[in-house]
């Protein structure tokens, strides 16, 4: 505004409510010059939708990742125009006032800022760079606070997945995906996981006991990672393509969704289960496997049928 | 008096069972020189043990049982607790019940202090209690001088018109930020 003029035009045009002041400031950050409203709408899914808050530096890491490119704290400050504050006490980045996120819910759906989330840690784990930089000890813990960037991509990469499982939404992972999945990254990812992560049997958020069973499970099959989080449909995608599997994986496979409900994991189980076996003697009734729980839950109702 | 700052975006300050947990821990201790544990938080630590339970967090009962034991302890309780509309919005009915049994329940008296904004769920449990509701002409004088420091600084930072603005200007820009900022 450069005149007298201008300063009183502005004042008639005020937003009434707090949603066309908000409706004002989104607009002007995404009409930012250059990489200005990128940083801002990441920095605000970050926020949002991180697991746990992460330390400021974290932050500005993981929406930023080249190194050379890096934001400084008031250059996120500037681009996220007062929606966003940092927290000098706690050193994190947080939304000014509960109502920013509630408004950005609106403008930014959660489960695409969980996809872009997840993008950020497969960009990270499928990094081979990634896994000399960091020590972590002692283990991180349900409740600890501050993880790194690698530490929290390892840990919550299947969290922000569950939440995304969206067909509409996993082919933007695709390249990420495969890259994750074959070769030698999510072995090194597994590998890393159990130095460095602990779940515990009787944690108080569910997300930690699925960290436990995961650990627990010997075998490195990538079936188990998706039977343990949870992930039906990169569950059933991959069960689908795979022609016979043992029995004594079945029998491991099944413990999760049967201790945490995950339905279609568990139906898609005990319908491989019941398909005839070709080998007499190995069949293993799913009564026997599921426990009283696990059939309640997994079993079809008889209304259903 | 014992109290909680609950955070939509942490994880332990966004749920029931934490929030009820850390009145628990605050409540447990005894005062100064000496910190140690009621007697009351030990004999459930002993119970636990012997059903060989240790590992498991206490569930929304226990604790609330806990809760209502030790506000007995003492001849008043006050919970103090900042931001209920923040704990998550699934569990938050169960949060509300429970602070609403101890008031209740607990044989001496127990004041509840909390501050939220006028969700339905919470006006719903509390509706009996006296609230204090804030309009937005309540802060209308705090605001206004918010508006006349952040305007001061504008001006001195050069930021506004390169710092030339006339104070009829100033007072104009000031009553109408004032007049329509309306609580926000």
């Amino acid at each position: 505004m450069l005149t007298e003029d201008d300063v009183r035009n502005s004042l008639e045009d005020l937003p009434d409510t707090l949603k066309d002041a908000y409706d004002e400031i989104y607009s002007r950050i995404v009409t930012q010059k250059r990489s200005a409203p990128g940083i801002a709408l990441n920095a605000f899914r970050w926020i949002q939708c991180a697991s746990v808050p992460l330390r400021s530096s974290t932050l500005l890491e993981a929406i930023t990742p080249e190194v050379g490119n890096r934001v400084k704290t008031n250059d996120l400050l500037r681009a996220c125009q007062n929606l966003v504050i940092l927290d000098d006490g706690l050193d994190v980045f947080r939304f000014a006032h509960l109502s920013v996120d509630e408004y950005l819910e609106t403008r930014l759906p959660t489960v695409y800022s969980h996809a872009m989330i997840l993008k950020g840690c497969l960009e990270v784990l499928n990094n081979p760079n990634s896994w000399g930089n960091y020590m972590a000890r002692p283990k991180y813990k349900e409740r600890d606070y501050y993880p790194h960037l690698l530490l929290y991509s390892t840990i919550f990469w299947p969290w922000h997945f569950s939440r995304c499982e969206d067909p509409n939404i996993i082919p933007i992972l695709n390249d990420l995906w495969n890259s994750f999945t074959s070769g030698s990254n999510y072995q090194d990812w597994r590998k890393y996981h159990r130095c460095t992560v602990e779940g515990h049997s009787s944690a108080q958020d569910i997300y930690w006991r699925r960290v436990d069973i995961f650990q627990r499970q010997q075998s490195d099959d990538i079936l188990f990672s998706f039977s343990a989080f949870g992930l039906n449909q990169t569950f059933s995608t991959v069960l689908k393509s795979r022609p016979h599997i043992e029995q004594s994986i079945m029998n491991q496979l099944l413990f999760p969704p049967c201790e945490f409900g995950d339905l279609e994991i568990g139906k898609l189980l005990i319908s491989v289960l019941n398909r005839p076996v070709r080998r007499p003697g190995t069949a293993v009734p799913s009564e026997f496997l599921l426990g009283r729980t696990g059939r309640r839950k997994i079993r079809p109702s008889r209304h259903n049928i | 008096m014992v109290y909680f700052y609950c955070n939509k975006a942490e994880e332990n300050r966004r749920d029931p069972r934490s929030i009820l947990n850390a009145l628990i821990h605050q409540l447990a201790q005894t005062g100064p020189p000496k910190r140690k544990l009621l007697k009351l938080v030990v004999n459930a630590y002993d119970d636990r043990l012997s059903e060989g339970q240790l590992s498991a967090p206490l569930s929304l009962a226990e604790s609330e049982r806990l809760l209502i034991q030790l506000t007995d302890v003492y001849p008043r309780t006050t919970i103090c607790i900042d931001a209920l509309d923040e704990v998550e919005h699934t569990k938050r009915i169960d949060l509300l019940r429970c602070l609403n049994r101890v008031i209740k329940d607990s044989q001496n008296l127990v004041k509840i202090f909390a501050t939220t904004r006028m969700d339905p769920d919470i006006l719903f449990q509390f509706n009996i209690f006296p609230r204090i509701e804030l309009q937005p002409d309540d802060n209308f004088h705090d605001i206004n001088r918010f508006i006349q420091i952040k305007l001061d600084s504008a001006i001195t930072d050069g930021v506004l018109l390169h710092g030339d603005v006339s104070p009829e200007l100033k007072v104009e820009i000031w009553e109408d930020l004032c007049n329509r900022s309306k609580g926000m």
